[in-house]
């Protein structure tokens, strides 16, 4: 691909689905900031990679991409004891519109959560991807996206005070 | 409405709250091409530290190898004569049948580890298999040998919080399906935090949710296991492995009986279990077990990694075992 033309391929992709990355990094985060460095990173690397990952999935190299770097930052402790210092600051801040702020308490759930888990909770509910598909995104067994899938909710059930679906353990 | 969709609507909700403006495309190209340069020039000096390298290992190869310190043992690798591989096929696909459901099995073994740290003989043998159980001449003969389970042993797992647990088949005589379980986390034992693991075989009867589940412990096997490395034939001790060629692969003897051994799953200190690799790339099976291996694609793979061995014993009961296994550094 000449410059100008993957260029214009690449902004075709970014106005796509730059938005729901920032989301997604954010959702992981609980950090708008952070979230959305996460994603513009995971971009610029799309970019880079571009002549070779075009014809394939970016959005799902993307996403993998946002979550490596957010599990990589949770696995350096001094960036994490930091991180948490700043989630508090961020997060104990009441909704100024006073009324319940969805985005403040799944944000707040959602750390409760370990980082894949968290992923593999947005890439679902969130996202509406399939088991299946989250297995391929994350190179995770089905099973273990199963087994995510059921402690992330039953944990979210707890902390947004849900009731657990009748007939099901 | 149900959870699943109620949380999916809140989760509309609050991705339409969530603070701050949508990404520049134009502060995004800027970054890659700032580290676009970065990297070229990054990939500048690591050929030069490439270049050294190799001059010195030239200078090493020239010197006489030693002799290796370790005790001479048979060459396991595999003869031609061997009768040939059963099909992969044979397992399910990514190791669980279609309609697996993994509520059954996970709350089978929480209850089972609720069990094992209260020492309570009675609730483990409720939710063990018959295969397990005639593993023990009766109950009683299991009470003698449960007063070994407690909070210090198998059940300082009911401890452990957000244990990342990892799901395979394997198929089984009969209607019932085996999933063998191996559950990672850090577990404090007698006072010591380790990162560990621990497999644990389960029995399925059913499909889906209604499945019933019971547990096929203390069917420890005794199968030896061999580590060898398939560039250079040097033995390597199982535990200890480091990848020296450009394949590195491992042999669990197993006599024969239907085996499934994977390797995927790395664990580290003060990390989460990642999958590493789905699936062993290659598994072999060969009359005397599996052998699983991987490469080249696998070449930079390196950490700790849980080696998951199982096989249906002549009796029926699934028999596991899993060792620790280092690969590289």
């Amino acid at each position: 691909l000449k410059t100008s033309e993957r260029d214009q391929d690449f902004e075709s992709f970014f106005q796509a689905h730059a938005e729901g990355l920032r989301r997604f990094g954010i959702f992981l985060t609980g950090d708008p900031e952070r979230g959305a460095d996460a994603a513009q990173e995971a971009m610029a690397r799309v970019y880079r990679k571009w002549g070779r990952i075009h014809s394939g999935d970016p959005n799902a190299y993307a996403r993998r991409i946002v979550l490596n770097l957010v599990r990589g930052a949770h696995r350096r402790s001094l960036i994490a004891n930091r991180y948490r210092e700043h989630e508090t600051s961020v997060h104990t801040q009441p909704s100024r519109s006073g009324q319940v702020d969805d985005w403040l308490e799944i944000s707040a759930a959602l750390r409760e959560l370990p980082v894949i888990r968290r992923a593999v909770v947005v890439l679902r509910f969130y996202e509406d991807m399939s088991e299946q598909q989250i297995s391929d995104l994350l190179d995770r067994p089905v099973g273990t996206v199963k087994s995510d899938l059921h402690r992330g909710l039953k944990k979210l059930r707890e902390l947004l005070g849900e009731q657990p679906v009748k007939g099901r353990k | 409405m149900n959870t699943e969709s109620r949380l999916r609507e809140r989760f509309e909700a609050a991705a339409e709250q969530i603070p701050g403006g949508r990404l520049s495309f134009q502060d995004t190209l800027a970054r890659a091409q700032r580290d676009r340069r970065r990297y070229r020039f990054a990939v500048a000096i690591a050929g030069a530290a490439v270049a050294v390298g190799i001059a010195v290992g030239i200078t090493a190869l020239a010197e006489p190898e030693r002799p290796s310190p370790r005790p001479p043992v048979n060459d396991p690798t595999p003869s031609p004569d061997r009768t040939p591989s059963r099909p992969i096929e044979e397992l399910y696909d990514d190791g669980l049948p279609e309609d697996f459901r993994a509520e059954p099995v996970l709350q089978v073994l929480d209850d089972f580890l609720a069990a094992a740290e209260a020492s309570d003989a009675e609730a483990l043998w409720s939710l063990m298999s018959d295969e397990a159980r005639a593993r023990f001449d009766d109950f009683d003969a299991f009470a003698e040998f449960a007063v070994q389970v407690n909070g210090e042993t198998m059940g300082a797992w009911a401890r452990v919080a957000d244990p990342e647990i990892a799901f395979y088949g394997i198929e089984l005589p009969g209607e019932e399906t085996g999933i063998i379980t191996t559950m990672f986390g850090e577990v404090t034992q007698e006072g010591q935090t380790t990162s560990s693991f621990i497999s644990i075989p389960v029995r399925l009867d059913g499909s889906g949710n209604n499945a019933t589940a019971t547990v096929d412990a203390f069917t420890m096997g005794e199968f030896e296991a061999t580590a060898v490395n398939g560039g250079n034939r040097r033995p390597l001790e199982l535990g200890r492995l480091t990848r020296v060629g450009p394949r590195t692969s491992y042999e669990v003897a197993t006599d024969g009986q239907p085996t499934a051994a994977r390797i995927d799953l790395v664990y580290e200190s003060n990390e989460p279990a990642l999958p590493l690799l789905p699936g062993v790339p290659e598994l072999e099976y060969t009359d005397t077990g599996a052998v699983a291996r991987w490469g080249p694609d696998g070449v930079g793979v390196q950490g700790n990694f849980a080696l998951v061995a199982a096989f249906v014993a002549e009796d029926g009961a699934i028999e596991v075992q899993a060792y620790p296994v280092r690969v590289g550094r």
